[in-house]
């Protein structure tokens, strides 16, 4: 069984702490219009809401890829982009139900979660226990 | 690294924007935020200048720390002259804001001239345009904000805008962003009024670099447990800064009825138990807390006010979540006014955030407008048939919303207090200093703050130095001078930062010279770091000797002076600020009329 | 003797269970001393505190000798910092 993000709305302050943590680690710069983890808010800020790829079993941006450049991390369960095979066609951005898989338009491929090798730096920053990697 | 090295001018007059390179010299000097909007102020305008007229300048300044993982980065300052004192103004807010312009690639944003027609400014990344506000003036801040997400297709982009209040010149009308953060004090957003500016609508992507991204994040990881194991932290985000409601009621420094009292016997019905605690219709005032950007202390309160309160009965558009009390607003919808229904205070809040307005200023001036009221002075003939004493609740909600839309004697209440006691013939009824409205310490119990409000550069103000610790160990005027001026200095610094105030109680001025060290080019060690605060603090004083402020200025209303605190631990106690300010003088190496020395400036490299 | 405790903050978590929010009334020993109140209530003994007795402050020399009375109104409150 792979450990996963754990997403506790309830938790949440809206501090955005795993936004900039998530583009440091991979963009190695704050930018959270950069982050593959994203927070939502509604109603004046009565609920923030953190948000990012499940991982999911079914894994429809894999399977939609059309040069293989999805591929699952056999020690995390991460479904990682191999950016060397990306050519940036999208079609995983239209499979994905849950809109977790975007483009990047500075490198012309796609980015999402990779559980960034095992050590989530969300869970790891996130002051209230609204990430949590379990 | 850190400083996007870039600044945005803004000429209203002409209609033109352009981007010019942050000068790097004087970043050095003054970091970034208060201290280098300081500077850019210093540099651009005559201090004599109107503040409500076109030369004066407003400044939207970030800090280097504003926009990275450092804890609370999510300020920005509003520097002006400010129209409610007429000296230097700068006032911070959090909120979103300032981070989503630091991502637009801008250290700072500078307005100059008015605008021919009601205006706001768009800015994504490079793309800057000075747009028509149309029919967005006369409206509301919340309507500002949705109005132009909607506008420009785009939910994440960060607002800062003014509501009538600033559009009509209301003495103390703020710049609000992100629906309920604010910079608050001084008029600020009386200016961007005057300017003709009704908004700032800003989308970044470009994100925030820092030296060195290694030692950054380690320095930040320590930083963060500090903040994470601190007591008092941990306080403020349970109970939100409000839980101070209590210790100064048992203290007695919680100023009432318009500093006619030092004790107020509603508290428990104001406090942060009262906020948690449901009514017995099983309505709860509070909802949640929340964070501003990047902060992991989330002191703030969202809150709603109960569907049954006759603020709120017949208007369902008040029944949502927004911004609840904090301790200023609980002391300014509260005590100072006499008022102990926690849902008109909460009301009287969200008028406050709607309508762009300084919640401390206008509820002190009502407070002085109640006490005239008490007096005979001002007339039920003149307050719209309302019932201006202390105590009731709806002359507080009613005002609120009045002085909001500038209707009625609303527009008296927009004078703020000290122009509206010198109209009744009463000027001894302001409580303030400078023009500005007392925050909610009352300085007989609170020797240092007593000093700290006398000799604050933007009129009477808690949140420019810290003698807390000193003012509860001892109540005389003993020692209070130098914590004072020491604290002053290290704040002017801590704003220069991007980071906010209420990490104080967990970082030294050591830990946020380690994160502007690892942020920042330079070196940045902690003396450094504090030199820098004090030649902020010295450069602002130099703004107000220039515009006219002397040591006459510098002190309190006789009630505090000469009126023994009539309860409370200080009882019978007088504010000792006749012995405190010529030895805060002699530590800051000014003259005896308050003007900083030849010495001093030249040691200070100004 | 009884004395009426009030807590500031957070305390609140050091009062008794039968509490009534951040306030409780308590049986005390005759000549019980604000200090050792403290050490009653299991307070952090490396904390600041300030402590009120009937509108009275009692700096910190004094917590170990001023004897509490019947009817006393003690009120015990962390270092806040103002917000």
């Amino acid at each position: 069984m792979y450990k996963s993000l754990v997403l506790d709305a309830d938790k949440c302050t809206g501090c955005v702490q795993c936004e900039l943590a998530c583009s440091m680690e991979n963009e190695g710069l704050f930018n959270p219009a950069r982050s593959r983890i994203k927070v939502f808010e509604f109603e004046h800020g009565k609920r923030s809401i953190p948000y990012t790829c499940t991982q999911c079993e079914e894994a429809w941006c894999l399977h939609a890829c059309p040069t293989s450049a999805i591929v699952i991390n056999r020690e995390t369960g991460a479904k990682e982009v191999i950016d060397a095979k990306c050519v940036g066609c999208k079609v995983c951005t239209i499979a994905c139900p849950y809109g977790t898989i975007n483009f990047h338009s500075l490198t012309g491929k796609v980015v999402k979660c990779d559980l960034c090798g095992g050590d989530p730096q969300c869970a790891a920053v996130c002051p209230t226990g609204a990430i949590v990697y379990q | 690294m850190s400083w996007q090295r870039k600044i945005l001018r803004v000429d209203l007059t002409n209609g033109t924007t352009h981007v010019e390179p942050l000068n790097m010299e004087w970043a050095q000097q003054f970091l970034g935020e208060r201290g280098l909007a300081t500077k850019y102020l210093w540099e651009m305008m005559d201090p004599n200048a109107d503040p409500m007229g076109p030369d004066n300048v407003l400044i939207f300044a970030t800090g280097p720390l504003t926009g990275t993982m450092a804890s609370t980065s999510g300020r920005y300052a509003v520097v002006t002259k400010g129209p409610l004192t007429g000296a230097i103004a700068c006032s911070n807010s959090g909120g979103k804001f300032g981070a989503e312009l630091k991502f637009a690639g801008y250290d700072l944003l500078i307005l100059q001239g008015k605008a021919p027609e009601p205006s706001y400014l768009y800015i994504n990344d490079d793309d800057v345009q000075i747009l028509p506000a149309g029919e967005l003036w006369g409206t509301t801040v919340w309507h500002t904000e949705e109005t132009l997400k909607q506008r420009h297709r785009d939910p994440q982009i960060k607002v800062a805008s003014i509501g009538v209040a600033g559009e009509r010149g209301v003495y103390y009308a703020c710049v609000v962003n992100d629906l309920h953060r604010a910079a608050g004090r001084s008029g600020v957003g009386a200016v961007m009024g005057s300017k003709n500016l009704k908004a700032v609508a800003a989308r970044g992507t470009k994100g925030v670099r820092v030296k060195d991204p290694k030692r950054f994040m380690q320095v930040v990881k320590e930083t963060h447990a500090l903040l994470a194991e601190n007591a008092g932290v941990r306080e403020m985000t349970e109970l939100g800064t409000n839980a101070m409601i209590d210790v100064m009621q048992d203290f007695g420094g919680l100023p009432t009825r318009n500093f006619n009292e030092v004790q107020f016997a509603g508290v428990d019905k104001i406090d942060p138990a009262a906020m948690m605690t449901p009514k017995p219709n099983g309505h709860t005032n509070l909802i949640t807390n929340k964070a501003c950007f990047g902060c992991t202390i989330a002191c703030g309160r969202i809150a709603h006010i109960d569907p049954e309160h006759f603020t709120v009965v017949n208007r369902k558009e008040y029944i949502h979540a927004s911004g609840g009390l904090e301790y200023e607003t609980a002391y300014a919808f509260g005590p100072v006014v006499g008022v102990d229904d926690i849902d008109a205070l909460t009301f009287a809040g969200f008028m406050m955030n709607e309508h762009g307005m300084d919640p401390i200023s206008f509820g002190v001036t009502l407070a002085a407008a109640m006490e005239l009221y008490e007096m005979g002075v001002i007339t039920k003939a003149e307050t719209d048939g309302i019932e201006l004493k202390f105590g009731n609740p709806e002359a507080l909600t009613v005002m609120a919303e009045k002085t909001g839309k500038q209707e009625g004697f609303g527009q008296v209440l927009g004078l703020g207090s000290k122009r509206l006691c010198e109209k009744y013939g009463h000027p001894e009824l302001f409580m303030g200093v400078k023009g500005q409205e007392f925050a909610g310490y009352d300085s007989r119990a609170l020797q240092g703050m007593g000093l700290g409000y006398a000799t604050s550069n933007r009129g009477a103000c808690h949140l420019k130095h810290d003698t807390f610790a000193e003012d509860m160990e001892d109540q005389t005027g003993k020692g209070k001078a130098q914590p004072c001026k020491d604290s002053q200095d290290a704040t002017a610094a801590l704003d220069s930062t991007g980071v906010c105030l209420f990490t104080a109680g967990a970082w030294g001025s050591e830990h946020l010279a380690r994160q502007v060290d690892a942020a920042c080019e330079g070196e940045w060690p902690t003396e450094r770091f504090l030199e820098t605060g004090e030649r902020v603090w010295t450069l602002e004083r130099m703004f107000n000797v220039r515009a006219g402020f002397s040591a006459k200025d510098d002190t309190l209303p006789e009630r505090l002076l000469k009126v023994p605190a009539p309860s409370g631990t200080a009882k019978g106690r007088v504010s000792e600020l006749d012995k405190m300010l010529p030895e805060y003088y002699t530590l800051r190496g000014w003259t005896r009329d308050g003007v900083p020395s030849e010495q001093t400036l030249h040691r200070l490299g100004l | 003797m009884r004395v009426t405790v009030k807590t500031g903050g957070l305390l609140y978590e050091y009062l008794p269970p039968e509490r009534t929010g951040n306030r409780a009334t308590l049986e005390l020993a005759e000549g019980t001393t604000p200090l050792a109140l403290m050490q009653q209530l299991r307070l952090p003994q490396d904390g600041t505190y300030l402590v009120i007795v009937n509108d009275e402050l009692v700096p910190e020399e004094q917590r170990g000798e001023r004897r509490l009375a019947e009817g006393d109104r003690v009120s015990i409150n962390p270092p806040l910092k103002g917000g």
